[in-house]
């Protein structure tokens, strides 16, 4: 069976500075991918060179087998596939329910049906069901900016489902929320994965967080893939060792 | 012959003068990001104040030096601190919302305060043409460019010669590399806006005696300055000066040969045509999109 | 559809009406016009609300956007049309110009469409102050007269009044429903984080064009009614400086928020005249002279403390974050 997504070769150079170098791995349905690595390793760029926010300056990306090197993240994400971002994104004058509508409102019909389709578009139960999902009952009409941090972040992966993507990218989920939470977050991410059958790539600094939850490791350091394995293979590789505590 | 000469050195001078209006505007866009709707108005602005200098009894020369000291700081560090610092922390939109309700201010506070007619100035240029080999150029045109040239010049030569003029331009590329590199970068950005308030004075010296006085001669200026920066590619200085002098060809020829009732449509057009197929402008660097 | 509007909002709005509806009954001749006028620039200012609050964008040229209505509209009445037909063509023919304006302009970087409806005032100006064989150029065209809704003329200031006030509402109504809309949610979120927003699959080129156009429907609507209530249009009003007032009538209502324009118009052109009628020969020349400069001033004041328009304010003062 071939991969969801294959990276091949995947390069990117701001000037002088090389921030991915080669880097290629893939990723099987169903998975769960972590990916850990030193700061500035690459790691975010590597987010934004496959979701299009970037447009690599080498290499391929391929998802379903369809080359989507250097496409648009609007393209991107009407393929299926979703992300959260390293910094708080959520729509601030939007209630939380809005929120999610409007993650999910614009992958289904089109713009002109859009504008007679009832307030919701639709998507009102779904946005309820997430709302359970990820215990936001009690924030759900409140205007996202209001929220705490650690209900911000819920607010931002609940709406990176709510396309029903196949494939999720996470950038740093567990960073500045509570230990339990974090607790929450892995096992509401297993289920996801579990139920809904999606594919997720996280980034990652927690590294319990990560261990536990990834079927697999990818250690990035210097823009270059170092160690591709399971993750109690990774966890005492000498060269991720290396990597983190410097040569 | 004689004629597209004449259209051509006039067009050039008055290309030369937008070249100076577009190049403060670009200077304050690239290093801070300040997109400046009352630019027209900081023309004119200096215009009134070396009238009111004159009125005063004080020659041309002597109120041009005084208004420039008194631009540099009211227009210049003032402007930066009164209007730019407190507003440009809620985002960019107020700030251009503020220049706006600047240029309003101002424009209709020299119209009741001073006058809304068009206040004659004396010519700083002498009359006449001169002639070459049949060819006949007004003195004045000829003195334009020559002056503004050696502004412009003046400009480039201190940009790219001198450490502060480098130190500059590193802060319009890049403010936090140079910020790292030991920029003062504070610094720099007050040393634009003085620099944009000089060569406003400057522009004002060069179009007044030709356009006169008058609370509204700011918008002319202020739309080809903008259009003449996009042109060139705004985030360039050599585009300012590109722009301006294309625009002032191109209207002056478009004037003689083709319509003059529509020849402030020219930079409007340049603008369309330069938006579709070379949207960084003729020098500009396209970027790229950041996340 | 459900508008989302609490009990009490409802009945906030209700009174308004009301008082509007009644307003005319302590107003003579002048106090309608101006009344009128209000109702006029409220529509033209809901739709640069529109585009400045949710797309985002500096619109320079709004006023040119309510001279094609107006020009347009007095046209095709002139040529035989109904009114009632002139004023969706002519609607029609301004969001056929913002396509046309908006397109190439947000291709490139999200602030040229300022510089771009900048030029295009300048133009629309030009053409309306040259061709006069279609405008009548400075002079303009004259003697436009009020339409008839089934038989009744709306001549008379009252009549015409309520047609005004009656193309307000509609005009409101149809921008809440919008709002109200999924396409209201994503203006929203186009707004909040456009970054975020395309990612999502929301394509934020197409919305901001929407917004703009729909932004310039609304100034020619306001256009159509205009003509009529001023009897007659030449190219003097439709010029940059215009555009730039109703840009800061916005903004001083408060950008983005549905009341908005009913309160930046009122200052912007209520205002002045009320204090026109203050007592002391002095002190009201005074204030009409230096009206738009204290304006001017009163917008620079508010981007430092109030960004958020005089609604901005209130909402500060009552304990919110604005």
């Amino acid at each position: 069976m071939s991969a969801l997504l294959e990276v091949t070769g995947l390069s990117k150079r701001y000037g002088a500075i090389e921030a991915l170098r080669a880097a290629s791995f893939s990723v099987a349905a169903g998975e769960i991918l972590g990916i850990i690595g030193p700061n500035g390793s690459g790691k975010t760029t590597l987010f934004n060179c496959i979701l299009g926010q970037t447009t690599p300056s080498g290499g391929t990306v391929r998802f379903r087998g369809i080359d989507l090197t250097g496409a648009s993240p609007l393209t991107i994400s009407r393929r299926g596939v979703g992300r959260t971002f390293q910094s708080l994104q959520v729509f601030g004058s939007l209630s939380v329910r809005d929120n999610l509508i409007a993650a999910a409102q614009e992958l289904t019909g089109s713009m002109p049906t859009r504008l007679f389709a009832p307030s919701d578009a639709g998507m009102g139960t779904r946005a309820d069901t997430m709302i359970q999902r990820f215990r936001l009952d009690a924030v759900a009409a409140l205007p996202a900016g209001r929220l705490s941090y650690g209900q911000q972040k819920l607010v931002d992966i609940a709406m990176a489902f709510m396309g029903e993507p196949v494939l999720v990218l996470l950038d740093e989920p567990a960073a500045g929320i509570s230990p339990t939470l974090v607790e929450e977050l892995r096992t509401m991410f297993e289920g996801l994965n579990r139920d809904g059958g999606a594919t997720f790539v996280v980034i990652e600094h927690n590294m319990d967080f990560v261990m536990r939850l990834a079927h697999r490791v990818l250690v990035l350091a210097e823009g270059r893939v170092l160690v591709d394995g399971p993750p109690e293979t990774v966890r005492v590789h000498p060269k991720v060792m290396e990597a983190y505590l410097g040569a | 012959m004689s004629d597209i000469v004449q259209l051509v050195a006039s067009g050039c001078a008055t290309g030369a003068v937008y070249a100076l209006a577009a190049m403060g505007f670009v200077l304050l866009w690239q290093t801070s990001g300040t997109i400046n709707f009352a630019q027209g108005e900081f023309v004119m602005l200096p215009a009134f104040a070396m009238l009111a200098g004159l009125r005063a009894g004080l020659p041309l020369p002597i109120a041009f030096v005084v208004t420039l000291l008194a631009a540099g700081l009211v227009l210049g560090a003032g402007f930066k601190r009164a209007v730019v610092d407190p507003i440009v922390r809620s985002g960019v939109l107020p700030l251009v919302v503020a220049t706006l309700g600047l240029s309003l201010a101002v424009k209709n506070a020299v119209r009741v305060g001073y006058s809304a007619e068009a206040q004659p100035f004396p010519q700083v240029l002498p009359g006449g043409t001169w002639s070459l080999l049949g060819v006949h150029i007004s003195i004045a045109d000829l003195g334009t460019l020559v002056i503004a040239g050696a502004l412009l010049a003046g400009l480039h030569w201190f940009i790219t010669r001198t450490l502060f003029g480098r130190s500059m331009q590193a802060c319009a590329q890049n403010p936090d590399a140079a910020h790292v590199l030991g920029v003062d970068v504070r610094r720099m950005i007050l040393a634009t806006f003085v620099i944009n308030a000089l060569l406003a004075t400057c522009v004002a010296l060069l179009v007044t005696p030709v356009w006169f006085a008058k609370f509204d001669m700011g918008d002319g200026v202020g739309l080809k300055a903008f259009f003449a920066a996009i042109i060139g590619g705004f985030n360039q200085m050599r585009g300012a000066l590109l722009g301006g002098l294309l625009l002032g060809l191109l209207e002056n020829l478009a004037a003689a040969y083709v319509s003059p009732a529509y020849k402030d449509a020219v930079a409007l057009m340049l603008f369309v045509v330069v938006i579709l197929f070379r949207p960084e402008g003729l020098l500009g660097r396209a970027q790229e999109r950041t996340v | 559809m459900s508008l989302g509007l609490s009990r009490a909002r409802w009945l906030a709005l209700a009174l308004a009406l009301g008082l509007l509806v009644l307003a005319p009954l302590g107003l003579k001749r002048f106090g309608l016009y101006m009344l009128s006028l209000w109702c006029v620039y409220v529509i033209a200012a809901h739709g640069l609300n529109l585009t400045m609050g949710y797309a985002g964008q500096i619109s320079l040229g709004h006023a040119a956007f309510l001279g094609i209505g107006a020009y347009a509209s007095a046209l095709l009445v002139r040529a035989g049309l109904s009114f009632w037909l002139a004023l969706p063509l002519a609607a029609a023919l301004c969001v056929v110009c913002g396509l046309a304006v908006g397109f190439p302009a947000l291709r490139v970087q999200h602030h040229y469409l300022a510089f771009a409806t900048l030029g295009f005032n300048a133009l629309v100006w030009l053409i309306m102050r040259n061709e006069e064989w279609l405008t009548g150029g400075n002079f303009g065209i004259r003697n436009i007269r009020r339409p008839s809704l089934a038989g009744y003329s709306l001549d008379g200031s009252l009549a015409y009044y309520y047609a005004c006030l009656a193309g307000v509402a509609v005009m409101s109504y149809a921008l809440a429903y919008l709002l109200a809309s999924p396409w209201g949610r994503a203006f929203a979120a186009l707004r909040d984080n456009p970054i975020r927003a395309e990612s999502l699959g929301i394509d934020i080129r197409a919305y901001t064009l929407a917004a703009f156009a729909i932004g310039a429907l609304y100034a020619g609507v306001a256009g159509a009614f205009f003509a009529p209530l001023v009897g007659f249009i030449d190219p003097t009003p439709f010029n940059v400086p215009t555009s730039m007032s109703f840009v800061l009538a916005v903004i001083v209502g408060g950008i983005g928020r549905l009341v908005g324009p009913y309160l930046g118009i009122a200052v912007l052109i209520l205002l002045p005249e009320w204090l026109r009628g203050l007592p002391g020969e002095g002190l009201a020349k005074l204030a009409q002279e230096w009206y738009l400069v204290g304006f001017g001033a009163l917008v620079m004041v508010m981007m430092v403390w109030s960004p958020g328009g005089l609604l901005g304010l209130a909402a500060r003062l009552r304990g919110h974050r604005p």
